[in-house]
């Protein structure tokens, strides 16, 4: 059966009813569970089931409306407390709201009574007959309407519906007096006299119901049949095939009133009850369809993503047009100095396009925003079948559902969030017994949190279950060949837990319905950075685990510092900016090996943006006593400054991405088009602030307090003038330089292969990665080493000596926010010479960023 | 194979000292040359990002792909902008010959299991010279 077409334009309306309605259903089915039948929630339940049967009824969805039937007997027998409320019958109710969801979605395909709802029917027909058969017969309309014969209905006009007839008439306008009766095995007949009334308001106005429309809109006291007086221009024969249109109407008769039989339609006496029935129809025009009060709704338009995306883009356009014309009025007005009424005006103009052009874009920003309520909404159902699949208890629950956040990162991060919540029911919460056993609540507790942090989105998962037991995942770890054993003495308890993002590994001892196949939390990771987002773990063994992720708000139009460097510009998105700084040369300072300043006795990391890039820029003129402009810029809580050629000034860019065929690019989050018609790339202060602030971690925690206690034999090796070092222990043998070649598309660090006895090797050359020059040398050797990614070369300029260093060798490092890269264990000093040890596969990994 | 289907219009461009065509519904615009943004740290498969009419198309490193070196930039050059995936990737042809047709295109005998003629698997043969065939869903 398809839709009939006078039906599809309220399909929208009724699939928007349908979604709020099954969304109400689950909440309350929850709370029934929760807390047993209170009046309350069954009455909700109850008139969510009503105004579903109803409204799908009229739509002419048979299986809906019956499974709803069926629902809403159920409800009422709970209501008269012929019904008890145990798990197995909310079970049944909630099977019920996911066979409601199946046909929805068939629904939304085009296709019906596809979904077989038999069985359910079934079980629910069941469940009301071993309660009671006369309550459901009770209520029925149907049956009752059956009984019933038909009612006397006559016309009586007021005086004041007369003197509209009277007044229309004269217009040339026709009244009609138009009967209409429901089939008598309709269900829900006042939706249909509705749909009826609503067809003739169309084309016409109705001056007058009988019964009173109040009645009509009553399913209990509306038998089947009413009579409607209309104004209207339509012709009879019109009027009479529109309504025919409605199904399951069953007889309609129409009747002309004229000036001449007007009389016998009008009851003076009665006048006043009347009245009050023709107020009650101007009311009714704006309460719409339904028999039950309307469900707040609030007015909104649907609109379709791509539309608004579309719309986006335009807004994106005019930013950049207006930018320019800015740039163009400004410099005419330099230009000219004569006083220009002409350019003042443009001036004007511009200024004011300017003003509506933001207001505009902050509009439609806003349009993008919902709140995160729309996902969380769907978590409640979720976790109690989880709950129920394992046999577990547990108290779920949810803050900052208002927290709004675009669109598109709400569609993105519902898959991620519904992992982690499947992880934490199923591996996280222990079963009660296991719970009481270890002096915990019977009850799990899992809290799901949304909160707005400085210019992101927190949301985190916390449950109190057994947490992450790193000694698991090492094995685990070990036995996948994920990690060596070797490395995974060096790890710490927390870096052990973030291993659970590698794929390929599961601690799960076995698969279950829910998870634990092995592949999901690097997925979930992945996902989470595709959107430019951070993934972060906190688990304590027998206290829970907490995962935190951290979205930014990626707006498609932000504002951006445009810097310069090596004569290309760059932007930085403003709200990193702390401020712009002159730095002298001497508040420029080395420490460890790396650069650091000092800002109103703050000391910050120093990053040098050309050697990050590995572009040529004007270092040697910053190197000479000039003063260097720097940026100083926030992520999170961690700041670094970032030392460019010269600031260009503020502007509003719209982020382009690059392209999934460039992909990822290292520091380089997009690109934007400026005024000129060029491109600028958009810095990722989240990946340099975070690469940053995530080594202070490493390198100050677990891998220096490892070095402390041995005392280790190193390579000293050279690159350009400076020393390095690496553990022997890494060292595979060392090599003349045979003949390498080069490959395409590979990493800009990786030289090109290499062959050792059959075997092809990549080859790595570190220079670049330092930001130090090459020299061709005789003395050039190759260091064969293991790391993560196989067996290696590393191009170094000379080996040295091997030597043993020590913490007493260990030059004192400043404590500032950063003390090393990734990939430096520490600096020491050796015979006058200052040595940087090297961690080089955590280097290779870098890399390959 | 895909090749052989629908128009049988190639753009046939120079690259190097040789010729390669392009089937021309591949192709979205020929441009002339214009700068071309390098993006740091990225292979040198990729020349950089142009600004197509508010666009931003990357350019791809053909030569490098086909293993060729690349040639020094003259007036000829030009910017081939083809459909690739869901987007569009830029190549700089060193130039633009001409729209033709051929008469002749035959299969490389080795096909796609030589590792060289992953780029090429169909040559056209014009009056004894080949013609490489190529389409940017082989290359990239």
């Amino acid at each position: 059966m398809s839709i009939p077409s006078h039906l599809s334009e309220y399909m929208s309306v009724f699939m928007d009813e349908l979604d709020e309605q099954i969304q109400i259903m689950e909440e309350q089915l929850l709370k029934l569970e929760a807390q047993g039948g209170k009046v309350t929630i069954i009455q909700t339940l109850f008139r969510a089931a009503h105004t579903l049967k109803g409204s799908s009824a009229a739509m002419g969805f048979d299986a809906l409306k019956n499974l709803t039937h069926g629902m809403e007997n159920v409800f009422d027998l709970i209501r008269n407390r012929q019904l008890v409320v145990d798990s197995a019958l909310t079970s049944v109710l909630f099977h019920a709201t996911d066979y409601l969801k199946l046909l929805r979605h068939s629904l939304l395909e085009g296709q019906q009574d596809t979904v077989d709802i038999d069985p359910l029917l079934v079980l629910l027909e069941q469940i009301t007959q071993q309660n009671s058969t006369e309550s459901k017969l009770a209520y029925d309309p149907a049956v009752m309407a059956g009984d019933l014969g038909l009612s006397e209905l006559v016309v009586e006009l007021n005086r004041f519906q007369r003197n509209v007839a009277i007044q229309a008439m004269r217009n040339q306008h026709e009244v009609y007096s138009i009967y209409c009766r429901v089939r008598s095995d309709a269900v829900m007949k006042s939706v249909r006299a509705l749909l009826v009334y609503q067809a003739l308001q169309e084309s016409s106005e109705v001056i007058a119901a009988f019964p009173p429309v109040t009645d009509i809109e009553d399913e209990s006291k509306f038998l089947g049949e009413f009579i409607l007086v209309v104004v209207t221009k339509e012709s009879q024969q019109l009027l009479e095939e529109r309504l025919s249109e409605i199904s399951q109407i069953e007889v309609i008769h129409i009747e002309s009133i004229h000036l001449n039989n007007l009389d016998q339609y009008v009851n003076e006496e009665d006048a006043s009850r009347n009245l009050s029935s023709n107020e009650q129809i101007g009311k009714s025009d704006t309460s719409g369809t339904g028999d039950q009060p309307q469900v707040r709704r609030s007015q909104t338009v649907r609109v379709d993503v791509d539309r608004l995306e579309q719309l986006l883009n335009l807004v994106g356009e005019l930013i950049i047009d207006n930018t320019r014309l800015h740039e163009v009025t400004s410099r005419m007005m330099q230009k000219q100095q004569r006083e220009d009424s002409d350019l003042a005006t443009l001036s004007d103009i511009a200024n004011h396009f300017g003003l509506i052009i933001s207001d505009l874009q902050e509009g439609m920003m806003k349009t993008r925003m919902l709140p995160i309520e729309h996902l969380f909404n769907r978590f409640p159902r979720m976790v109690r079948d989880m709950a129920q699949a394992t046999s577990k208890e547990i108290e779920f629950v949810m803050e900052g559902k208002e927290t709004e956040l675009d669109r598109k990162l709400i569609e993105e991060i519902s898959d991620p969030l519904i992992h982690i919540l499947r992880n934490a029911a199923d591996h996280g919460i222990e079963s009660p017994e296991e719970r009481v056993h270890c002096g915990k609540p019977r009850a799990g507790t899992l809290v799901l949190k949304a909160a707005h942090q400085d210019n992101q989105i927190m949301i985190s998962v916390t449950d109190d279950g057994k947490g992450i037991d790193p000694i698991k995942v090492k094995s685990s770890a070990i036995r996948k060949g994920i990690i060596t054993e070797h490395e995974a003495e060096r790890m710490t308890e927390n870096e052990l837990q973030h291993l659970i993002f590698r794929s390929g590994l599961s601690t799960a001892e076995q698969v279950t319905d829910l998870s634990g196949r092995g592949v999901g939390m690097d997925i979930v990771r992945a996902h989470i950075e595709k959107l430019n987002g951070l993934i972060d773990i906190h688990s304590t063994v027998g206290m829970g685990t907490s995962i935190t992720i951290r979205l930014p708000l990626t707006l498609a139009i932000i504002r951006a510092l445009m810097v310069e460097l090596d004569e290309r510009m760059y932007a930085i998105p403003l709200m990193n900016v702390v401020e712009i700084v002159a730095l002298q040369p001497n508040e420029i300072k080395i420490a460890h090996g790396r650069e650091i300043c000092f800002i109103r006795g703050n000391v910050y990391p120093f990053i040098r943006l050309d050697q990050k890039l590995r572009v040529a820029s004007g270092t040697q003129v910053r190197t000479q006593a000039r003063r260097t402009t720097v940026i100083i810029v926030s992520f999170g809580d961690k700041q670094v400054c970032i030392a460019v050629d010269r600031t260009l000034g503020n502007r509003e860019i719209v982020m382009k991405s690059l392209g999934t065929y460039v992909g990822e690019v290292p520091y380089i989050s997009g690109s934007t088009i400026t005024g000129d018609g060029g491109i600028a790339l958009v810095l990722d202060v989240h990946a340099l602030v975070n690469e940053e602030g995530s080594k202070i971690m490493m390198t100050t925690s677990e891998q220096t307090l490892g070095m402390k206690n041995r005392a280790a034999e190193v390579t000293i090796f050279r690159l350009a003038q400076h020393h390095f070092g690496i553990s022997v222990h890494d060292v595979r043998e060392i090599i003349q330089v045979p003949d390498i070649e080069s490959i395409l598309h590979s990493s800009p660090f990786v030289q090109g292969m290499f062959s050792l006895r059959g075997e092809y090797l990549p080859l790595y050359d570190l220079h670049r990665f330092l930001g130090l020059q090459r020299h061709e040398s005789s003395k050039a050797r190759i260091i064969v080493m293991d790391s993560s990614r196989g067996t290696v070369g590393i191009l170094i300029d000379q080996v040295m000596e091997v030597t043993t260093l020590d913490e007493e060798t260990r030059v004192e490092d400043i404590q500032g926010p950063r003390n090393a890269s990734s990939g430096i264990v520490g600096v020491y000093s050796n015979k006058g010479q200052l040595v940087t040890w090297l961690h080089l596969d955590d280097m290779i990994t870098e890399t390959m960023r | 194979m895909a090749m052989q289907q629908t128009s049988n219009q190639y753009v046939e461009i120079g690259l190097g000292n040789d010729r390669f065509a392009l089937p021309i519904q591949e192709i979205h615009e020929i441009i002339k040359m214009q700068p071309i943004i390098e993006i740091p740290n990225t292979p040198t498969s990729l020349l950089g990002v142009i600004n197509l009419r508010g666009n931003v198309i990357p350019i791809v490193n053909i030569h490098s792909y086909l293993g060729m070196p690349k040639v020094p930039d003259t007036k000829m050059n030009r910017i081939i902008i083809v459909n690739y995936e869901q987007s569009m990737v830029g190549i700089v042809a060193d130039q633009v010959i001409q729209v033709t047709s051929y008469s002749q295109i035959e299969p490389l005998p080795y096909g796609e299991q030589h590792h060289d003629g992953r780029h090429a698997n169909h040559v056209a043969n014009v009056q004894g010279v080949l013609i490489n065939i190529i389409s940017m869903d082989q290359i990239l």
